[in-house]
């Protein structure tokens, strides 16, 4: 059907509500409890409400919904409509003001269809004006597109806010209302028509539970879409700063044609996962360090052609520069099929640097010997090119890596080729670390450097630990961070896992708290070189949480050794509730969500990032019930459950898919892979999310039966 | 002074302005141009094992600094855990880092021509951090000499 003629009417009509409700609201600024005026507006934002919807501008339908929502509650209270009510109702008129005109220019809904960045070209001198006003970055249209989208929803949040504020308001007159009886009756002798009014006390009294009741509902709904909301701003905002790796990649094809005739070599340059983005500062950050690497490849790594041709290699040696995204980390590989890193040749180094005993070397694996290289000064060449070989350059890269809280690891094999991974954060100021609680104090440990966390480890007198056949040394965080003993012992400890740098070691804290991403900053100034810190980070109830420096952990776990006032028990065996839930999410703020609703219902969670790891957890456990996102790295929802599904063992466990997806075609794709519910975010609405649980893990087990 | 007040001199006194500062029983100046921000000391992070002038780290706007405690520093025993305390941010390092100090007390003029060597009897420590003591009506001040307070 063509809605053009209707949309004009409705553009026509929209103008004219628009007006009269703004002549009205200045109308009820000056004469602010006017039951007319209120009527009014209520019934311009009706009537716009219902054309909006008829033509299916669900935006704007959706605000005037709430402002006519807004003025049911004032017809009742009109001291509803308070100044920050008044802002927000103009700002929602503006809102809609401006989706209208769009609509007049033949935009079409949702506004996504924004500008095509193509036909406005920058003007020069425009550029260079804004150019000195600071730093500017350039952002694809798309992302701003999405980002403004989330306006009118933040919108709607604070008006329904407002209602709230209106039914509380309403609660609290009648709660007084219902004191003021109950004190006169006190007061008056008791007769029996007195005792008679305690029934109609009572019966007030159930009326404001039972609203109380619905309002707690409605407020925690608001939380839970506020949250989405909050956390999908937030990663909007992280995508504006974000660039593609081509950013830096870009510039190789040229320098590796200039270093290879330097060096005589023939070296074929492939490039791939250059879409992969990074944040713009990790992106600045990195591009030295890998013009190190590219150098050392060509210099020390790829042999010349003749070399090549005896060892029945193809003369033009091989280089392939990689990015790809691991959840959120980049991994960035140099990749060579030179002549690899011999290990006996670092060990003779390294044993005449002195950097230990050659027996001792002996026993150091591959792993921990090619981590030298990055010693600065350290290299195995005896001569010295122009370029590298002078043993500056690899210490460059780790440095670099390690200020990103990245890091790097080198595999290599002699006369296959070497690789050097670049492992960095997607962004520089996001850390995601668990919490953890020692002497009633909380640290943050990165999740990165976290191998394992084992609850309530058996405790080893000798301060080693035997754990996944290797054994480790512990030590409890309290001594390691120089607390004071602690009066009393903990019932319960944990060990958590760390390996950083191809050392492994555990620490016992008292309590693991929880996961969390983190703002990370720096800390400078004269702190001393005694704190195992690597910087700090607010939590959300403003606490400073030191972010603990894992490398400088290392070292002391080896001398503070044994945890021996630490006694651990066994871990208990999984406590019996209404069932296991797992949730599969990649949103870290989703996934405390969700946890937190299905844990206040008493359900046991665990928590998968994605959907490898949640089939890793199934296989691992008995769960009644998983809930899963849809876009996921790695392996997505849908594949989730297509997996689950031929599996034996997991092909009745019910899954219900939480999805930003609402198209029809996507829940036909969940059902199809064989979800057994679908959930919209935007809908979410957590008793019909419990609900579908309750019921979805009580038909399953009536099927056992 | 109340809390979080703008670090407004007033132009119509002679003199280098300074906030009027309380460590201990003492008071201190601390040239204003060198300051960014006043703050109630609300929550602080102590670090264990940091040098032992640190009081440990403060958030002043959302920014986690290292804050120094002026009485460890001016040689005297450490405060009461309850009483109520102040932070100072310092401007013209290469790092945010804040002071922190019991108490906040007026803005005062000094006409540098007044300042003179700090008193004989003061602490060798109270001697070290400041560049001079002037008389603020009927006491004898001691002006802050903050780099040598943050890189002592």
């Amino acid at each position: 059907m063509d809605t053009s003629a209707f949309t004009a009417k409705f553009v026509e009509e929209a103008r004219d509500r628009l007006k009269s409700l703004g002549n009205a609201l200045v109308r009820l600024e000056e004469e602010p409890q006017s039951p007319a005026i209120i009527k009014d507006i209520f019934r311009d934002a009706h009537s716009l409400k219902g054309s909006a919807q008829m033509l299916g501008f669900t935006d704007i339908s959706e605000i005037a919904h709430q402002l006519e929502e807004l003025f049911i509650a004032a017809k009742r209270d009109a001291s509803v409509v308070d100044a920050r009510a008044f802002d927000l109702v103009f700002r929602s008129l503006d809102l809609i003001t401006t989706r209208v005109e769009e609509l007049a220019q033949g935009k079409t809904p949702p506004a996504g269809a924004a500008a095509d960045p193509g036909t406005k070209p920058e003007q020069p001198a425009r550029q260079a004006r804004r150019a000195k006003g600071g730093q500017s970055l350039r952002v694809a249209v798309e992302k701003l597109d999405s980002l403004s989208h989330l306006a009118p929803e933040m919108v709607i949040q604070s008006l329904k806010a407002s209602e709230r504020h209106a039914e509380l308001r309403r609660i609290e007159y009648s709660v007084a209302r219902l004191r003021d009886r109950v004190r006169e009756s006190r007061l008056a002798p008791p007769t029996r028509t007195r005792i008679a009014e305690l029934g109609d006390y009572a019966d007030s009294l159930e009326a404001i539970s039972r609203r109380m009741r619905a309002l707690v509902t409605s407020v925690s709904d608001d939380q839970a879409k506020l949250t989405l909301i909050t956390e999908e701003l937030r990663q909007h905002v992280i995508e504006l700063t974000m660039l593609p790796v081509s950013t830096v990649f870009d510039t190789f094809p040229r320098a590796v044609r200039d270093l290879s005739r330097s060096f005589g070599k023939e070296v074929d340059l492939t490039m791939t996962g250059g879409s992969t983005e990074l944040e713009k500062r990790v992106i600045e950050k990195v591009a030295d360090p890998l013009v190190h690497l590219v150098r050392n490849a060509i210099d020390h790594g790829l042999e010349a052609p003749e070399e090549r041709g005896k060892a029945g290699k193809p003369f033009a040696g091989s280089l392939a520069l990689g990015a790809e995204q691991r959840g959120n980390r980049v991994h960035i590989t140099v990749r060579d099929d030179g002549r690899g890193i011999d290990p006996a040749a670092i060990r003779a180094t390294a044993s005449r640097r002195g950097v230990a005993t050659a027996a001792d070397l002996e026993q150091w694996s591959d792993d921990r010997l090619f981590n030298l290289i990055f010693e600065p000064g350290f290299t195995t060449r005896t001569e010295v090119t122009d370029v590298s070989g002078r043993g500056v350059g690899m210490d460059v890269v780790r440095v670099a890596a390690d200020a990103l809280g990245g890091s790097v690891r080198v595999q290599s094999e002699i006369g296959r080729g070497t690789t050097v991974t670049l492992d960095l954060p997607l962004s520089l100021a996001l850390v995601r670390v668990v919490l953890v609680e020692a002497n009633d104090e909380v640290a943050a440990i990165p999740t990165a450097a976290i191998r394992r966390i084992l609850p309530g480890a058996p405790a080893s007198r000798a301060g080693t630990e035997e754990i996944e056949g290797e054994s480790v040394t512990v030590a409890s965080l309290s001594a390691l961070l120089g607390h004071a003993p602690r009066p009393r012992q903990p019932e319960e400890a944990s060990v958590v896992l760390i390996e950083s740098r191809g050392n492994r070691y555990g620490i016992v804290v008292d309590a693991v708290l929880e996961e969390q991403e983190l703002v990370f900053q720096e800390l400078r100034g004269p702190l001393g070189d005694e704190v195992a810190i690597a910087g700090a980070a607010l939590l959300g109830n403003g606490d400073i949480v030191p972010i603990l420096d894992v490398q400088a952990l290392a070292v002391r776990t080896a001398k503070v050794g044994p945890a021996s006032e630490t006694s651990m028990t066994s871990s208990q065996a999984g406590a019996t509730g209404p069932g296991r839930v797992l949730v599969v999410e990649d949103s870290l703020v989703a996934a405390e969500m969700h946890r937190g609703i299905l844990s206040d219902a008493g359900y046991l969670v665990g928590v998968a990032h994605d959907g490898v790891e949640a089939m890793e957890l199934l296989a691992r456990g008995d769960w009644n019930l998983v809930v899963t996102d849809v876009d996921m790295p790695r392996m997505n929802g849908i594949d989730l459950i297509v997996n689950m599904r031929l599996d034996s063992r997991l092909h009745h466990t019910p899954v219900i898919v939480i999805s930003s997806r609402d198209s029809g075609d996507h829940r036909k794709r969940g059902f199809d892979a064989g979800a057994d519910a679908y959930v919209f975010k935007g809908e979410f609405d957590q008793e019909t999310v419990l609900k579908a649980v309750r019921l979805l893990i009580a038909g399953r087990e009536g099927d056992r039966r | 002074m109340a809390e979080n007040e703008a670090l407004v001199p007033d132009p119509r006194r002679e003199g280098e302005p300074h906030l009027g500062v309380i460590v201990g029983a003492e008071l201190y100046g601390l040239p204003l141009s060198r300051l960014q921000e006043v703050a109630r000391l609300t929550t602080m992070r102590r670090v264990p094992g940091s040098a032992p002038h640190v009081a440990g780290l403060v958030s002043l706007r959302g920014e986690i600094m290292c804050a120094l405690d002026a009485r460890t520093i001016l040689g005297l025993p450490a405060a009461a855990q309850e009483s109520p305390r102040f932070v100072v941010s310092l401007r013209d390092f290469d790092y945010p880092i804040g002071l922190v100090v019991d108490w906040v007390a007026d803005i005062f003029h000094i006409d540098p021509a007044t300042v003179e060597p700090p008193p004989s009897d003061w602490r060798d420590q109270r001697k070290a951090c400041v560049t001079g003591a002037a008389r603020v009506a009927t006491r004898n001040v001691g002006l802050l000499d903050i780099d040598a307070l943050v890189n002592r």
